[in-house]
């Protein structure tokens, strides 16, 4: 356990009074509450935290906050909760916590993968496209290696047991960001009374004013940190304000739907997180109005050995300092191009860090800097520039030259030790949801920097995200930013007075931009960085350019230039600017990459919230579920639906339950739960005449009492969806419709009243679920009927096929259809769903006499298959009209227009050489044919591929009733082959011949056929 | 997601809604009297324009009803919304200025990102 | 019908019993076989037959009327919802018929297809933004306004029965198909958890958790 020895004496948000104990690479240290893990580790001395993703060069803690490039460690040794990929900027400490470096073996400090910074000449941009455009061997050779070294962290090894959530909120202004212009804005609007929510990506309000000084600046007499809390109070107070911090604003989407992800508990230890709420929560939010208030990140300076530990931003050295109480380094070498890094020069001498040197790019200094610098002490080297740094496994120190007017470096080397080097390019706003809400950039020339220009939606940027830099200037913009958004949201809003402001600092003038700064080495010995997790060098990105790659979007993807798990933060200005002088072109031309949701990296689990395992999607169960789960029923999905498929008794195999199910529904009684068909209520009196025109057939005659079966088309011609529609009256129909295409089908009517045939009378209201249906197939169906159902004599005899009456079961109503989908005699049992249960139990009751079976729905398919009926779906593809099938039978010539009969006299449908349905008998009576199988016209398939195809197997099954396998298949001119021997592929073997035949398998048995 | 509003149920979420295609596309009547390829036209044939374009939605979660709306489907900017049967109103919006060009702001397109110095800020 | 055959019955939630969250902050039930008729019609056309025959008058958009024990729900612009207490739906549905005939309509029952979902409860606003995208801050949705949505993955019909000022809180009516009733039971009941609502496994059995 180390000492701390960088923590400052007293100031910061941490809590010195307790000690929070955590290991890093294997190593034990202490920090304090309020720490990140960056800013424990620079207490205790810690620089070097990680290897590059490329070169496995040392890599350190560069920014301070979700800027950060390259700062990535896995948290937690747990294999179901470890987390890979966290930036130690970001994780905050609790006991106990676990993190890990990554990307480095065996150890973070000594790393066989470093070899690769000695080969760096051979992993240039674009070394995958190059390496494996060629021949498919290349990969096959390179992938394992490849595999291994890429990427970075592990992926957790076991299911997450964390729970996660989603919440939708409206809200009328969104302020994203907690600095003093966010909170300018919110506290405006929330006076207002607008409904507001505040989101701060950190896990303290405050933003930039908690990394000042805070015996120099003085809000309203407070110090920053007071007035920040007095305004966090204020808000706190009010209750239509929503603040969230440890909360990003990640995603700016259509009409102001924007993405909020809240770590809830990721700072707390595992025993501590609250067992009621979730780890992460992803905030959807409707805003009616937006205001950006999401600062500004510093720019990074490009300049040879730019990448050791110890290198960081001279913000970020400030947020360390003041925010966190750590001196990040005892000796500091400040590299500058504007003022604003003066100014951190000074608060870090303040601090009690000695300044080593400010090096400056620019010649001209402010005269009040210089006799600032002169006070201090500061040895000060304008219009120079760092041509190299020293150091291992840590910054020791840099060298200095002279820039000369031609744009190179001259003069005499200066050797500067140090062991931090904090640098800064100048400021660059945080235009990233700005970019994404559609709004235009605009490229600032005194910025350097692009800030949001033409707005595209209902948001408005205020304070450094819209390169206003001074704190009175933020303050001010923030409030009238709040005022205008809530008074545009619809409640009049005036801005709040903002706290006069004392000892604010200068802002950063005007930076001196290059994008590569000089060192005086040969051009292909300068390995300066861009991005610092991608390691993409100056070099990368120029030779992209010379290759070609002249767009920016291009460039970055041949170099991966911005495409870390950072997006490009701190790296994307600099990369547009090195193409830009590359190409010779302004910076607005060549313009911006892409700023995609998400702004940050946000957790998969997250994101899919509460709507995983249990939730993860509703399976729709039938009012006779229960019973089914107590007999032994295995379920498979149709539609959302979740249908008992057979019926397994103790030691019986799934084929035998459904050899004996089909038995029992061809020789005795057996029951199917059919609730989940769909049935639609239809009323009016053109109900007729709507029927006639989305079914093939005529309906014009079918009397109340009957029922009929009919086949729906597309426009298009083709099968859609097929069942029994029953006449209750004249005026009054009830139509069924396959399980999975009810609601399809509903639509697909509705749109025809609604929006072509408006003249026709006629309402539509499903009634699914309203009846529990038991379907009752074989020759004893009727006895059983008999028995339950009163006022009803089901004798066949009487009682006729496609006929329907009411009955009552002990007084209950119910609806008996005689219609069959199996070949043999059959009842449906239609009763109130509130009575589905009840039914099942006493149709089980009263067919017990006669051996009743349960069947499921593989029977089901096996006996509708027997008598050659076909599935929509499963015969039918979206390609298949009713000639086809060889329905032509109930396509009507002589009724007037109806869907899709135009399309069935189209030169492509009346084609003969058509696929139509054919059963197909394997020559050997035990072969069963697979499903989906190729239909052939040889004995051996020819050598030549594609094997020319004239079909496919449709259905396939074992009948024990017909005593061999039967396949149902659509055939090249199916209709005009029957006795024909064509033969079926199979996998693994010879193709097995088969003989065409027609589809009713039953009717070829009792004609000796079979 | 965008916004939608139902001209029934008012403003909701675009996830109770369902895109029903082209909107002004009438059945023909007569469709026994057309050729293979009018009839084609009427079948498969729909218009897709980056730009302003007719279409219908149904509000499939709420009150089942179809309804027309103009959308910028350069921008995805939703100009009107009326009932099945009525005229589309006159609207005006940013518009490609060919079928492969670019509405001048709107549609996140890396030609329309940045704005050109000569444009007003 | 008479008594003996309402024993017969199961409600779509008859294996739940209600549920609640800690101190009174929400409250999870199911309200059993109340009548619903699904109504169509043309308002402009049925108005006054409807109101003759069922008390209340029928709703402007998004609302709900009431008189006495029955409830008319708009669903759409001619699309209405019937609520009534067990068994008095069959006798309206039947007089609503006979008032109407001559004028296009359709009068359906499905007093079985909808479970009806009662949640109450100071928090029963909080649980319902994890499911739905409607704006449910009390100042957006009232007292007696009714929307279709998604919850969740399931369709379902929000209606504010009492309002925030009452004693026990706000209650939403949530109607749903009874196939997915134990789906949106058990997601409301997740959604209730960090206010100490007990969790819920579902009926259907089927999970998609991961296991090893």
């Amino acid at each position: 356990m180390t000492a701390q020895p960088n923590r400052r004496a007293s100031g910061g948000l941490i809590d010195r009074s307790k000690v929070v104990r955590f290991r890093f690479d294997g190593r034990d240290f202490s920090g304090h509450p309020g720490d990140t893990l960056a800013s424990a580790l620079l207490a205790n001395d810690e620089h070097m935290v990680a290897r590059g993703f490329k070169y496995h060069r040392p890599r350190g803690i560069f920014g301070a906050g979700s800027e950060d490039p390259t700062a990535l460690v896995q948290i937690g040794s747990d294999a179901a909760r470890t987390d890979p990929n966290t930036r130690v900027t970001e994780q905050e400490i609790y006991d106990g916590l676990e993190a890990l470096a990554q990307n480095v073996w065996p150890s973070l400090k000594f790393d066989v993968g470093a070899v690769n910074d000695l080969f760096s000449a051979f992993l240039p941009a674009g070394f995958y496209y190059k390496t494996f455009m060629g021949p498919l061997g290349n990969w096959m050779a390179f992938e394992p290696f490849i595999r291994k070294a890429a990427g970075l962290g592990k992926a957790p090894g076991a299911p997450d047991p964390d729970r996660y959530e989603s919440i939708n909120r409206h809200c009328d202004v969104l302020v994203a960001g907690g600095g003093p212009a966010g909170l300018m804005a919110a506290l405006t609007a929330a006076k207002a009374g607008a409904r507001v929510i505040l989101a701060e990506e950190t896990a303290a309000l405050g933003g930039r004013l908690l990394s000042v000084d805070p015996d120099k600046v003085n809000l309203g007499d407070m110090a920053p940190t007071a007035w920040v809390e007095s305004i966090a109070a204020e808000l706190a107070g009010m209750d239509n304000v929503t603040v969230l911090t440890r909360t990003a604003a990640f995603g700016y989407y259509a009409q102001n739907f924007v993405g909020l992800w809240e770590r809830v508990s990721d700072h707390l230890a595992p025993n501590d997180q609250p067992a009621n709420l979730p780890r992460q929560r992803v905030w959807r939010v409707r805003a009616r109005e937006v205001v950006l208030a999401t600062g500004a990140v510093e720019r990074p300076l490009v300049f040879h050995e730019n990448d050791r530990p110890g290198i960081m931003l001279a913000g970020a050295a400030r947020t360390f300092t003041h925010r966190y109480g750590v001196l990040p380094g005892k000796r500091v070498l400040v590299f500058a191009n504007n003022d604003s890094a003066w100014e951190a020069a000074f608060d870090l001498q303040s601090s009690g860090a000695r300044v080593a040197g400010i090096v400056d790019l620019r010649r001209d200094i402010d005269g009040g800097l210089l006799s600032t610098a002169a006070e201090h002490g500061i040895s000060i080297h304008p219009g120079a520039a760092i041509v190299g740094t020293s150091g291992a496994q840590r910054v020791s120190g840099a060298t200095v030259r002279r820039m000369s007017d031609s744009g190179g470096v001259e003069g005499p080397v200066t050797a500067i030790e140090c062991d931090l080097l904090a640098v800064s390019g100048g400021w660059m706003p945080n235009i990233a949801l700005f970019s994404q809400s559609r709004g235009k950039l605009v490229y600032d020339e005194d910025l350097s920097a692009f800030r949001p220009g033409q707005s595209w939606q209902k948001e408005r940027s205020a304070g450094s995200a819209a390169a206003t830099f001074d704190l009175d200037g933020c303050l001010k913009e923030g409030a009238r930013a709040g005022a205008d958004a809530a008074s545009k949201a619809g409640i009049p809003a005036k801005a709040e007075r903002p706290p006069k402001v004392e000892g604010a600092e200068r802002p950063q003038g005007t930076p001196r931009v290059i994008p590569e700064i000089p060192s005086g080495r040969p051009r292909h010995k300068v390995r300066a960085w861009i991005d610092l997790q991608d390691d993409v060098t100056t070099k990368d990105l120029k030779l992209a350019v010379n290759e070609g790659y002249d767009s920016i979007e291009h460039a970055k993807r041949y170099t991966t230039s911005g495409m870390g798990t950072d997006q490009g933060k701190v790296a994307n200005m600099n990369a547009f600017a090195l193409v830009a002088d590359a190409l010779k072109k302004p910076i607005w031309q060549v313009g911006t990459t892409t700023y995609r949701q998400p702004w940050k990296p946000v957790t998969f689990a997250a994101m899919a919230g509460q709507h995983v395992g249990d939730h993860f999607h509703p399976r729709r169960v039938t009012p006779m579920h229960d019973w089914h789960k107590s007999n032994g029923a295995v379920f498979e999905p149709v539609g959302d639906w979740l249908r008992a498929r057979a019926y397994q008794r103790p030691g019986e195999s799934f084929e035998a339950a459904v050899r004996r199910e089909s038995l029992a529904a061809r020789e005795s009684v057996a029951a199917l739960d059919a609730s989940t068909l769909g049935k639609i209520d239809i009323r009016g009196k053109d109900a007729r005449t709507f029927l006639n025109r989305v079914y093939t057939n005529a309906w014009s005659k079918l009397a109340p009492g009957k029922a009929r079966y009919g086949l729906m088309l597309g426009e298009d011609g083709m099968v859609m969806d097929d069942g029994v529609t029953a006449c209750l009256a004249d005026d009054h129909f009830h139509m069924t419709t396959t399980t999975g295409g009810a609601a399809r089908v509903l639509t697909h009517l509705e749109d025809y009243i609604q929006t072509e045939w408006t003249d026709l009378e006629v309402y539509m209201t499903t009634v699914t679920e309203e009846w529990a249906v038991a379907s009752l197939s074989g020759p004893d169906s009727w006895r059983v009927v008999a028995e339950l159902c009163d006022g009803i004599d089901p004798d066949p005899e009487k009682f006729e096929f496609m006929s329907h009456t009411t009955a009552t079961i002990d007084g209950v109503p119910v609806r008996v259809f005689r219609i069959s989908f199996t070949g043999a005699l059959a009842y449906e049992i239609n009763i109130a769903a509130d009575y589905g249960a009840w039914l099942w139990d006493k149709v089980m009751e009263a067919g017990q006499p006669y051996g009743i079976q349960p069947y499921g729905t593989e029977a089901m398919h096996l006996l509708r298959a027997e008598k050659g009926f076909v599935i929509v779906g499963q015969e039918t593809d979206g390609t298949v009209t009713p000639a086809d099938l060889r329905m032509d039978w109930i396509v009507s010539k002589a009724k007037g227009d109806f869907i899709g009969k135009r399309s069935l006299s189209r030169s492509d449908t009346v084609r003969t050489d058509r696929k139509q349905l054919v059963g197909l008998l394997t020559e050997d009576p035990t072969l069963m044919l697979e499903e989906g199988a190729h239909v052939i016209a040889t004995a051996t398939e020819p050598a030549e591929k594609p094997v020319p195809m004239l079909g496919h197997v449709t259905s396939s099954y074992d009948s024990p009733t017909i005593g061999r396998s039967i396949a149902m298949a659509m055939v090249e001119s199916g209709g005009a082959r029957m006795g024909e021997r064509l033969w079926v592929s199979r996998k693994g073997g010879t193709p097995i011949p088969v003989k065409v035949t027609e589809t009713d398998f039953l009717k070829m048995r009792e004609d000796g056929d079979v | 997601m965008f916004l939608i509003t139902c001209p029934y149920c008012g403003t909701r979420d675009q996830s109770e809604f369902s895109n029903a295609g082209e909107a002004h596309v009438a059945r023909p009547a007569n469709g026994e009297e057309l050729t293979d390829e009018q009839w084609a036209d009427f079948v498969f044939l729909r218009n897709n324009p980056k730009g302003l374009f007719a279409e219908r939605w149904v509000h499939t979660a709420g009150c089942r009803r179809f309804f027309n709306m103009l959308r910028n489907t350069a921008t995805d900017e939703i100009l009107a919304v009326y009932e099945i049967g009525a005229k589309p109103p006159k609207v005006t919006t940013v518009e490609p200025a060919t079928p492969s060009g670019e509405a001048p702001i709107g549609s996140g397109n890396d030609a329309v990102k940045v704005m050109r110095p000569e444009e007003p800020k | 019908m008479t008594d003996t055959h309402t024993a017969l019955r199961r409600s779509p939630l008859a294996h739940r019993s209600t549920i609640k969250a800690m101190e009174h902050a929400a409250r999870l039930s199911e309200v059993p076989f109340l009548g619903k008729l699904i109504l169509r019609g043309d308002p402009a056309k049925i108005a006054k037959t409807v109101t003759g025959v069922a008390g209340a008058s029928l709703p402007t958009a998004c609302r709900a009327t009431r008189k006495g024990d029955t409830a008319i729900l708009w669903t759409g612009p001619d699309e209405f919802w019937i609520v009534t207490p067990d068994n008095a739906h069959a006798a309206l549905a039947d007089k609503l018929g006979k008032a109407l005939s001559g004028i296009h309509h359709q009068v359906t029952d499905v007093s079985s297809y909808y479970a009806a979902i009662d949640l109450a409860g100071p928090k029963a606003r909080g649980m319902l933004m994890k499911l739905t995208t409607l704006d449910m801050d009390r100042s957006a949705f009232t007292e007696g306004e009714v929307a279709g949505s998604n919850f969740g993955a399931a369709q379902a019909t929000l209606w504010q029965t009492a309002s925030d000022e009452e004693k026990g809180g706000p209650v939403f009516r949530l109607f749903v198909r009874r196939s997915m009733a134990d789906y949106l039971w058990c997601l409301l009941a997740e959604a209730g958890f960090e206010w100490g609502m007990p969790r819920q496994a579902p009926l259907s059995g089927e999970t998609w958790r991961l296991e090893r």
